[in-house]
């Protein structure tokens, strides 16, 4: 098989990974590893810099630290004006976690109903939801804080989730939908004349085969949560509800001078988790999909 | 993926006939599916009404008042409207804005659906594969990427070194108000990450036996990447195409975090959420923001549609096969 | 459960949320003016008492704050103080939402860019009733508090002052073979020293430079205007025209004709770090109280202060810039409690050993006391003390669209720096802009 043709096709078989190394896979998989040496140098970059004292890092492009220190790392674990690093980093969890149960579940709900279930207005709603996306965040972020200020929630998490568990986020309605109209309907038909109802339909049907959108959806999330700034600069005003980001932009400002290793060093070690979670549910996105029965 | 697009008003496949046995199961159906649609959407409904409808109708409302966020709102018609037209600022944002569209979009679905061909020619360590690609969209997002970024460019960096080694002038990009897009492109490329996941799933949705079939028929690697690969993955590339061009008009992050929130220099890094953002929050002209909020609105909304518009020609939807 | 029921309840449903985000976007259209807090009380030291404090910075001063207000929570047990901090930028985009849904804290740093919004439209209390009382004065120079005025009434109190300063690193000078400044310099043999550095330095690794391109620098622009017989504001219009600017910004074209500062392009490269601490220019001007900042660089330069220049005695424009001011909320219902605060902050001796002078010059004396100075604080003061002598100029007012004119003029000058416009073209932008902005 030439290396052209592995591109454009599909891999099927598992058992072809327990075949010997052929040459030409060797080499194939040389050069990938090279693109990902080009791709990766920034990252590499970053992690190498944060043991590099501060005034190492800016101005200057070295790869390799001329004087390794663990000053960044302590500044960055020590936490800022008296909150520790560990309360940032708990937060920016519990906040992700709840935004990544919120959204897959509301969304594959929400999708449910524009993709399988027939209903008066149903048009103008995806119409509608299509258009939340168009509009730039600035603008509504005063009046929905005036909402949430005459509602009592300031300064707590609410804010931040309520939006999730509730839709807000038409990109992955809109990826459920399009993942949703790829499945059958036969695969409806035939749970109906067993006798399930939407409900069952959903359940037991729509949401296995989903996984894919699901972990997707999930990985989107969790990352857009964890990196999201405005959001929690708004609403969380006591230093003890802060997340990661907020706690990265404090270290640099000009104002006062800038601390760009810790920040780096901080931003590193948030990297961590979200980085762990892509590993553990990668697998999920193509998984399930090739096995499922989708020649009815 | 053999997914249709939503072309609205949407066209629901028929009914397959059902024998008229009884007109009060059917019409019993209609309600389950009625009331069914409405508790589904029920969330989606509440998270409308509540937090998007109420402060999109009042940035809307906002658009026609001079809003200094301290006193009452004073209505003034369509002078905002007016004063953009004439904003020099405003039109090297929509000139740095459309660049950055127009240019970085089709170039950051290419380097994504490059990298989804490779992944999915892969099984040995795809797992790890697939981390290692997707961790520069991890990096991308953090706010330590302007340091990291910035220092790719600098004078006597690795991009600075290779230019030299291909004959070009030495120089580093930062601070050279021409190369800042560039710049700025090539860190969206760099971040293909989530579109290229995209890509994948659809990918490992196209059923081996098509490949299989064109084999036989004796068609190479080409023509098979032509013929199969990129019709069947036609919906996932249009809904790509789609999301990451209204993501490229809203662009703000990368802006904000590159530039150090100014931006600069000379306006190279000045898009149109950054503006907005600067007349609305720091200005004071929140009522000057939001016009540019709609007239953005409107500009994607035409693109949106051209772009459904044109699937038709070009998006190959798999489930209507036969009709 | 029919459906006519479930559509009643869809119904109902839809309705509470309508008027729900109804009653949100009446508030906002209407931008109701709540009534002013109560009139001013002493303050209760027996009420049990919670205060929102908010201000910017980095980490070395949150914990700083965080040790005052230990101190303070201390000295009044009944008072709890809700600390909240974060970056300039982001500071002022958290506040300014707050003020559009007036839920700003009791008490919050304030910057003169936008003292004449919150002041002028009243959501942060006139302090002119405490002060004298609840919140001494008589350490402060008079013209330091007059400079948180807006329309007569002073918004918010200085907590400390800067001076602008020129900075000499006098070893790399005398290492380049350059003269030592000494007393008063003149704008000329200013340029003339920057470009004299620059071409001994060029063969330095890394190639060092006289300067930055100092017409980007508001607050020296406003030193000049004021040598110039010239003032910022003016009866709350601008006290000189594009000429001028262009005048000014046409120093950018003959400082880099000349090779006497840095390009823009290294400049900025050069961003995060301060060219002065990483020693790659041997002259700058910037507030006194950076000196700490900028012997702590990369290179740990040995800098003098200076006075910026001047072409005749006696007219050096210079006057003392407030500093982290500090404002009540309109919408705060402990205005007595705050005031206390403030006084606290501002003239409390421990602060002052708190903070030392990395806010700057504390405003009042009685805080300046406390300080244990250090060899760096110890030139502060000094050239603290001697610019005092010469302070014949006044600080800009506080007028709306201050932040914004101040952060135009430093984009468009940049602009020029780059060669992109020209600096009449520039000064016509700032102009247009400033026109829009003033009213």
């Amino acid at each position: 098989m030439t290396a052209t043709q592995l591109l454009v096709t599909a891999p099927g078989i598992r058992n072809r990974a327990r075949r010997r190394w052929t040459w030409k896979e060797v080499v194939f998989h040389l050069a990938v590893i090279a693109i990902l040496v080009v791709i990766l140098y920034p990252v590499a970059w970053m992690i190498l810099s944060t043991f590099k004292p501060s005034a190492e890092i800016l101005g200057n492009a070295e790869l390799l630290p001329r004087e390794v220190t663990l000053a960044n790392y302590e500044k960055a674990l020590g936490g800022i004006g008296g909150v520790s690093f560990w309360s940032f980093f708990q937060n920016s969890t519990i906040l992700a976690v709840l935004s990544v149960i919120g959204t897959v579940l509301s969304s594959a709900l929400a999708a449910y109903a524009f993709a399988r279930v027939d209903f008066p207005g149903r048009t103008a709603f995806f119409g509608i939801m299509i258009a939340t996306l168009l509009l730039p965040f600035h603008v509504v972020i005063i009046p929905q804080y005036i909402v949430f200020n005459a509602l009592g929630m300031v300064n707590t998490f609410t804010p931040l989730l309520l939006g999730k568990f509730l839709a807000t986020e038409a990109f992955f309605v809109f990826l459920m939908v399009q993942f949703m109209r790829g499945l059958p309907r036969e695969l409806d038909e035939a749970a109906r004349i067993d006798g399930a109802g939407h409900y069952r339909t959903f359940a037991a049907i729509m949401l296995p085969l989903l996984k894919p959108a699901l972990v997707t959806s999930a990985i989107f999330t969790f990352i857009g949560s964890w990196n999201d700034f405005f959001g929690p600069l708004l609403y969380l005003k006591d230093p003890d509800l802060y997340t990661l980001p907020i706690a990265l932009r404090l270290f640099v400002d000009q104002s006062s001078g800038s601390d760009y290793g810790a920040q780096m060093a901080m931003a590193v070690l948030a990297l961590i988790p979200v980085f762990l979670f892509f590993l553990i549910f990668q697998r999920y996105l193509v998984d399930g999909v090739a096995t499922q029965g989708l020649k009815g | 993926m053999t997914a249709d697009t939503l072309t609205p008003p949407v066209t629901t496949p028929a009914e397959p006939p059902i024998p008229q046995a009884a007109p009060a199961r059917r019409n019993r159906r209609k309600w389950e599916d009625i009331r069914a649609g409405y508790v589904f959407l029920a969330p989606w409904l509440v998270g409308f009404l509540l937090l998007t409808a109420g402060p999109m109708v009042a940035s809307l409302y906002l658009a026609f008042t001079d809003y200094n966020l301290f006193t009452a709102p004073e209505w003034v018609g369509f002078d905002n409207f007016i004063r953009l037209w004439n904003d020099p600022d405003y039109l090297k944002a929509w000139q740095v804005t459309g660049v950055y569209v127009l240019v970085g979009t089709p170039l950051k679905l290419a380097s994504a659906l490059g990298v989804a061909l490779i992944l999915n020619a892969i099984f040995r360590g795809s797992g790890f594969y697939r981390s290692a690609f997707y961790l520069p969209s991890l990096v991308g997002a953090s706010v330590s990427i302007a340091v990291v970024w910035k220092a790719m460019f600098i004078d006597h960096g690795p991009v600075d070194s290779v230019q030299q080694i291909l004959g070009f002038p030495a120089g580093g990009w930062v601070g050279d108000p021409e190369k800042t897009m560039p710049m700025l492109i090539l860190l969206a490329m760099w971040q293909f990450g989530g579109p290229m996941v995209i890509f994948l799933a659809g990918l490992k949705q196209v059923p081996q036996e098509l490949y299989e079939a064109a084999s036989v028929d004796g068609a190479g690697p080409i023509r098979k990447f032509g013929a199969i690969t990129i019709p069947m993955l036609s919906p996932v590339i249009f809904f790509n195409l789609l999301l990451e061009t209204i993501n490229a008009f809203q662009v703000f992050a990368s802006a904000y975090i590159i530039s150090g929130g100014t931006g600069g220099p000379a306006r190279s890094t000045l898009f149109y959420t950054l503006y907005l953002y600067f007349r609305g929050f720091r200005d004071f002209q929140m009522g000057y923001a939001s016009a540019m909020a709609w007239v953005l609105v409107l500009v994607i909304a035409v693109v949106t549609v051209i772009f459904f518009r044109s699937s038709k020609l070009w998006v190959h939807y798999a489930g209507d096969e036969g009709r | 459960m029919t459906s006519r029921a479930f559509k009643n309840r869809t119904h109902r449903g839809a309705m509470i949320a309508a008027s729900i985000l109804a009653a949100g976007s009446l508030a906002i259209l209407t931008g109701c003016a709540r009534g002013s807090a109560e009139p001013a009380a002493t303050a209760d030291p027996d009420e049990e008492v919670t205060l929102n404090f908010a201000w910017w910075g980095d980490a070395s001063r949150a914990e700083r704050y965080e040790a005052a207000i230990d101190l303070y929570e201390e000295k009044n047990p009944n008072v709890t103080i809700q600390t909240s901090f974060a970056g300039f930028g982001d500071y002022w985009t958290a506040r300014n939402t707050e003020a559009a849904s007036r839920t700003l804290p009791d008490v919050f740093q304030m910057d003169l860019a936008y003292l004449a919004e919150y002041g002028g439209f009243q959501h942060v209390l006139a302090l002119d009733d405490y002060l004298g009382e609840a919140i001494s004065t008589d350490g402060i120079e008079e013209s330091l508090v007059q400079s948180g005025a807006v329309d007569g009434k002073i918004y918010g109190l200085a907590s400390s002052s800067s001076t602008l300063a020129n900075f000499y690193n006098e070893p790399l000078l005398s290492q380049l073979g350059v003269d030592v400044p000494e007393g008063q310099i003149t704008w000329d043999e200013y340029d003339r020293l920057l470009a004299d550095v620059t071409a001994a330095g060029a063969a330095s690794s890394p190639v060092v430079y006289g300067s930055l391109d100092y017409s980007q620098y508001f607050w020296l622009f406003q030193i000049w205007l004021g040598q110039q017989g010239l003032s910022f504001i003016e009866d709350g219009e601008l006290g000189f025209d594009e000429a001028d600017l262009a005048k000014w910004w046409s120093k950018s074209n003959e400082l880099q004709a000349a090779g006497s500062v840095m390009p823009p392009e290294r400049q900025a490269q050069l961003e995060g770090v301060d060219a002065l601490g990483a020693a790659e220019i041997a002259a700058d001007t910037s507030w006194a109280n950076f000196l700490a900042r900028f012997s702590e660089g990369p290179a740990a330069p040995e800098l003098t202060l200076a006075m910026p220049p001047y072409d005749e005695a006696g007219n050096t424009g210079m006057f003392l810039k407030p500093g982290l001011m500090l404002s009540i909320a309109a919408n705060s219902e402990h205005p007595a409690h705050a005031a206390d605060f403030i006084d606290f902050l501002v003239n409390a001796p421990e602060v002052g050993a708190i903070f030392g002078m990395s806010r700057g010059v504390p405003a009042s004396s009685t805080a300046a006391d406390g300080i244990e100075a250090n060899e760096l604080d110890e030139k502060i003061l000094a050239f603290q003390d001697e610019a005092a002598q010469h302070l014949d100029g006044t600080a800009p007012p506080a007028v709306r669209g201050f932040g914004t004119l101040e952060q135009t003029f430093v984009a468009i000058s940049q602009d020029v720096a780059y060669g992109a416009s020209s600096p009449e073209e520039a000064a016509a932008r700032w102009f247009a802009e400033a026109e829009v902005v003033l009213g």
